[in-house]
């Protein structure tokens, strides 16, 4: 009896206690995702405006800038756009430049990485720094002499000098398939080799279906980086084979130039639109491949 | 020690002159192929980035005029010409220079909203939303560059040239001239990256905090450390190398940043960053000796901290 009366008031203590905590988790449960949602906000925000205001006709935008969002929604700016600038022709340009450089350069990238990291190679070391030596200078140092020598080969104007240097190496990228390759196991390819199974072969059976997903990884970064690049286009490309984001600064020059800024909107949608829906269709892959480098590394 | 050193040797020698003798022809093969693949990128590394690299040391070594090809070597006269800052370039230089330094200030603000938002994320009471923010927060990293300046401009506008007050300015009732005085618009463009790269140094953040062991946490709760503790004598400790590749990673790019001088500022002549500088002069003016030099000054800096960030983290350290 006596154990008994002395245990209940311990007992409801630890459970006032528990009460405590359980409201204390609430509350900070609460405020972490309310902090977060203004982060997200303040992030999304300019986002949002761009949607919202691509919406609205031009009259209404300066009438108003603030009220964004205001249930007049009108289609108008989309095919203002047509007036300045060709988008469609921006969107082919850009992928035939994709198309041609991502699949080659891939290609290359993870035979190199293949002979680095699995096959005997003599002064691997040298030609591993001699390669890396790369990511240490900066575009800005090789832009005049590059653009003398494309000038002088008549490049000026085409897309090749988009191409060509990119065909045969993405140093970032195969250091990347080095260090993946570095995680499957070499008895893999001993075995296969004592099976009297050709390097070429070995790379194209064996290594290459293993590192589709590094593949992949990679590949994704790539097709942003080309999509969303500006500097290079902007300097090389002519008029007629100009990328999205060479016609998307040139349509903010006109547009917003003479008041027009919701039909730049509209083309910041339109140029924002497909890496967003594969962003979205491939999220869990994209941060995972994101943090996969940096935290491995 | 000195007989088991020779011993060592010896060994060695023996050791490498047998691996010489046994070189089979299998092996002078396999050998021959594995070259075969570094193939294609040492040449392509060679034609585009070695040569040019040399011939960006002459240019910036002597006066090269880019419509007549004439070429005299002049010694360092452009570095002097580029640190002098009495000089026309010299002047221009130095502003570059305190405006792309002043962008970097971007750099640890971006950083430190990423950790609270991982470290918010990653608590327990974000168990089922924290996907849903990491989604979310990382979207306008995926934008481009000419999209989210152009946006950023029209939020930013001050109602200068164009006919309208930008969002900004309207909603706080403020009349600051964002986008035409100099500090406003270095103000501007921080905020404007503060914003943007908060999302990237979140999922890394996340990403290694999800990788920090348990036991650690465990051990500091029967020692009865509170939150704080946690995360400082923890968590933040043990982040060092993320934080350490972001900000290596910001540096350099905020160091090389065009976008924000050329879209954002609209070119405004007090407003360019280096990048903008080498582009001005080397490509619009076609002093290719002058932006040469610059260019090459810039990547003095880049390939010092790049070989920092090599020293520091455990890349370099490649079992091959």
């Amino acid at each position: 009896m006596e154990n008994v009366v002395k245990q209940k008031p311990v007992l409801t203590d630890k459970q006032k206690r528990d009460k405590k905590d359980k409201i204390l988790g609430i509350l900070s449960a609460i405020g972490a995702n309310l902090f977060l949602a203004f982060l997200a906000f303040l992030v999304l925000f300019p986002l949002l405006f761009m949607v919202f205001s691509s919406l609205r006709g031009w009259e209404n935008y300066l009438s108003n800038v603030t009220m964004f969002i205001d249930g007049k929604f009108t289609f108008e700016n989309y095919k203002l756009i047509a007036n300045y600038v060709d988008l469609v022709k921006g969107y082919g340009n850009t992928m035939f430049i994709e198309i041609c450089v991502i699949p080659c350069g891939t290609f290359f990238a993870a035979f190199a990485a293949f002979s680095f990291s699995k096959l005997r190679l003599r002064h691997k070391r040298f030609w591993l720094l001699f390669l890396l030596s790369g990511m240490m200078i900066p575009g800005a140092v090789l832009l005049m002499p590059r653009y003398v020598a494309y000038d002088i080969l008549g490049w000026i104007g085409t897309p090749l000098p988009l191409i060509v240097p990119h065909l045969f190496i993405h140093v970032s990228m195969m250091f990347f398939f080095i260090q993946y390759m570095m995680g499957i196991p070499s008895e893999l390819f001993e075995a296969a080799k004592i099976d009297g199974c050709s390097t070429f072969r070995m790379f194209l059976q064996i290594m290459l279906p293993l590192l589709l997903p590094a593949i992949a990884a990679q590949c994704i970064f790539w097709f942003m980086g080309i999509w969303n690049d500006f500097f290079g286009p902007s300097i090389y490309l002519s008029n007629e084979n100009a990328t999205l984001q060479v016609l998307m600064y040139k349509l903010n020059s006109q547009a917003s130039g003479s008041g027009f800024y919701t039909v730049t909107f509209a083309g910041a949608v339109l140029s924002c639109l497909p890496m967003i829906a594969i962003y979205l269709v491939l999220q869990k892959f994209f941060i995972k491949s994101m943090s996969f480098g940096a935290v491995k590394g | 020690m000195d007989l088991a050193y020779t011993l060592n040797t010896q060994t060695l020698s023996y050791n490498t002159k047998e691996k010489k003798r046994k070189r089979t022809k299998i092996e002078k093969k396999e050998n021959r192929i594995a070259f075969l693949f570094i193939l294609p990128p040492v040449i392509s590394f060679t034609i585009f980035t070695i040569i040019p690299l040399i011939v960006a040391v002459m240019f910036s070594l002597g006066d090269f005029n880019g419509a007549t090809f004439q070429y005299t070597f002049v010694g360092f006269d452009n570095f002097a010409k580029l640190l002098n800052p009495n000089s026309t370039y010299g002047s221009n230089f130095l502003k570059a220079i305190v405006n792309t330094l002043s962008f970097i200030i971007e750099v640890p603000i971006a950083i430190f909203l990423g950790l609270i938002a991982a470290t918010l994320a990653n608590a327990k009471g974000c168990k089922k939303t924290n996907h849903l923010w990491r989604l979310l927060i990382y979207l306008p990293a995926v934008c481009s560059a000419v999209a989210s300046n152009v946006i950023w401009r029209a939020i930013f506008s001050d109602g200068g040239t164009a006919s309208s007050a930008g969002i900004i300015n309207t909603l706080f009732h403020i009349d600051i001239r964002w986008l035409h005085d100099r500090i406003p618009l270095i103000s501007a463009i921080i905020i404007k990256n503060s914003i943007g790269s908060m999302g990237s140094a979140m999922i890394l953040y996340y990403a290694s905090m999800c990788n920090i062991s348990k036991d650690y946490y465990e051990a500091a709760d029967i020692d009865g450390a509170n939150g704080l503790q946690k995360f400082t004598k923890i968590t933040f400790p043990m982040l060092t190398p993320v934080t350490f590749y972001l900000l290596i990673m910001r540096l350099s790019g905020c160091l090389q940043t065009y976008a924000d001088s050329y879209i954002f500022a609209a070119g405004d002549r007090d407003v360019q960053s280096i990048v903008y500088f080498i582009w001005n002069y080397g490509l619009n003016k076609q002093n290719y000796s002058i932006a040469s030099a610059a260019a090459l000054l810039l990547g003095l800096v880049i390939m010092g901290i790049t070989i920092l960030q090599f020293r520091f983290s455990n890349k370099w350290v490649l079992d091959l």
